[in-house]
């Protein structure tokens, strides 16, 4: 039946029905199809486009503008090199821009071609299209370094995190970020900006605590925010500001945001309610944007990201460095590995910076690391014995089914959904006493 | 305790002189650069505490480098300075991770207070 199905599927008619601009390309970058929905919004049909080749070119200005839509449907090198990839293009002869989403499609000999979905983002009214699309592409950049999808969620607290930031990411109500220094705060609101429907505006990070207040201000309250279409601020340590300050942004954030005021995303360090309670933040300001807090667990508490961790600062370090730096040897990596870590991601990534620049050779070593990591003093790695471990638990729960049953041993074991027999001996071995031994 | 460095590009005038003077008075270290190759070269060799420069010669390579030392340098505080009203750049700025941008209707002698807060806090 399926496969009846699959064979008189009609997906060329299915595409037609999307809304969506979609088109597909062959490995040659050549168009095989185009929606009408492509065509509604280029202007171009699929007869005129079919088998031309979609191409980055150095410069459209000069071009035609069919020449110049399909240069901006171009996929970048991350598609042509089967990694699926968003790119945002100015359109041709507009204020408006595409955000093009391609995946590419693979088969068993490489790439068979690369299906591309355009969402259409529309120039905020105040922003002249100022700013030229080699910029963009810089931006771009940036904002390919804040990915959620980066993140491997290896544990309970980061599979929260995670899915606490996709939500805020759908909404625009003012959020709460918690964490140590270091920890990530900051590439965190940057990652939920990227992901929201304020993207095309700009991230704007303002310290509360380093940045005069009479500086904060214009932005905070944003005449000059709305001028430089500033879609997201975020407010590291708003206990910093003036408690008038303070009473002000409530006011801005209990108001329901209109479509060109900025959203806000606030941080702090230590606990908010600890804040409050010492008279530093005020309540309302907390209860205003922390309709979701999020917690960014420290790095010694997500180590399992460290590898991943090491490999994009080194990439990141390479950037500014002549020199490049492949990986990290052996002993290094149980240093870093076995370091608590206090200063976070940025501890980490000063040390892994700092090891490149002295570095002599294409790996960083135990000599390149700084003399206070290699004096650390930490167990080599937390042991996790399983017998010991279950051992525990088993009898933690004896204990507490033998308290809920005032010591009656024959109801333990039902409750423990265990034979009496068996445990009386797990008793013995754990030295426990039940009341009916004690009263005989 | 390391020094703290401030590293300007393309400052000149009143500004700049202040900014000596108060470098003198506040005992961090002033590097001044005008050309960006030895700009670009100073922040990759040592990076500064606080890196303030004026866009507008290169506004491509200037930005290139100020999402470069965003993502590779946390520790650099930018700040952007702007010669005209230019929201889209200034807004640019912010983007790319500038800790602060300062661009005209603002005026540029709030840069020496601004550089002063954004220095690190020295210990006794």
């Amino acid at each position: 039946m399926n496969e009846s199905m699959s064979d008189t599927f009609r997906w060329q008619g299915f595409f037609q029905k999307a809304e969506q601009p979609v088109l597909l390309l062959n490995r040659q970058r050549r168009v095989l199809f185009v929606n009408r929905a492509w065509e509604a919004c280029t202007g171009l049909t699929l007869a005129e486009v079919k088998g031309r080749a979609c191409r980055r070119r150095s410069s459209t200005a000069s071009l035609e503008r069919d020449e110049a839509i399909l240069a901006a449907c171009a996929p970048p090198a991350d598609a042509l090199a089967g990694r699926p990839c968003k790119v945002r293009r100015r359109v041709p002869q507009s204020a408006n821009w595409w955000e093009i989403q391609f995946l590419p499609l693979m088969g068993s000999a490489g790439l068979l071609g690369i299906l591309g979905s355009i969402h259409v983002l529309v120039a905020p009214k105040e922003t002249p299209p100022a700013v030229p699309e080699r910029l963009m592409a810089l931006r771009d950049r940036h904002a390919a370094r804040h990915r959620l999808d980066d993140l491997e969620p290896h544990s309970p607290a980061m599979e929260r995190l995670l899915e606490q930031a996709r939500l805020a990411a759908q909404t625009r109500i003012a959020i709460t970020i918690v964490g140590e220094p270091g920890a990530g705060k900051q590439w965190l609101a940057r990652a939920i900006h990227n992901l929201g429907d304020r993207r095309q505006r700009n991230f704007a990070c303002l310290d509360a605590e380093r940045i005069p207040p009479a500086l904060l201000a214009d932005l905070l309250f944003y005449p000059i925010a709305q001028r430089q279409a500033i879609g997201t601020i975020y407010l590291r340590e708003p206990s910093y500001l003036p408690r008038e300050w303070q009473a002000r942004l409530v006011e801005v954030l209990q108001r329901a945001p209109g479509p060109d005021e900025p959203r806000y995303i606030v941080s702090h360090h230590s606990d908010p309610r600890r804040e409050v309670q010492a008279g530093r933040l005020l309540e309302e300001l907390h209860c205003a944007a922390s309709a979701v807090t999020i917690v960014v667990p420290p790095l010694r508490e997500r180590l399992a990201d460290l590898p991943r961790l090491i490999d994009v600062f080194l990439k990141r370090s390479h950037e500014l460095q002549v020199h490049a730096v492949n990986g990290i040897g052996s002993e290094a990596g149980n240093v870093l590995r076995t370091h608590p870590w206090p200063g976070n991601l940025r501890d980490l990534q000063d040390v892994l910076t700092e090891a490149c620049r002295h570095t002599k050779s294409e790996r960083i070593e135990l000599a390149d690391l700084p003399f206070y990591l290699k004096q650390s003093t930490l167990p080599a790695e937390r042991r996790l014995p399983l017998d010991t471990l279950l051992e525990q638990v088993e009898r933690r729960l004896i204990e507490l089914a033998l308290k809920l049953t005032q010591g009656n041993q024959t109801r333990a074991a039902e409750l423990l959904d265990i034979w009496r027999p068996r445990l009386m001996r797990r008793m013995e071995k754990f030295g426990l006493k039940g009341t009916e031994e004690q009263g005989a | 305790m390391q020094q703290a460095q401030v590293q300007i590009y393309g400052l000149e005038g009143v500004i700049a002189e202040r900014l000596r003077e108060l470098a003198l008075a506040q005992r961090f270290w002033l590097r001044e650069t005008s050309q960006f190759a030895a700009c670009r070269n100073l922040v990759q060799t040592s990076p500064p505490s606080v890196f303030v420069f004026v866009l507008g010669r290169d506004v491509e390579k200037e930005l290139s480098l100020l999402e470069q030392v965003h993502a590779s340098l946390p520790g650099t505080k930018v700040i952007a300075v702007g010669e005209a009203d230019n929201p889209a750049l200034a807004g640019l700025a912010w983007d790319l991770g500038a800790a602060y941008v300062l661009f005209p209707p603002t005026p540029r002698d709030r840069l020496v207070e601004l550089v002063l807060h954004l220095l690190p806090r020295m210990s006794a």
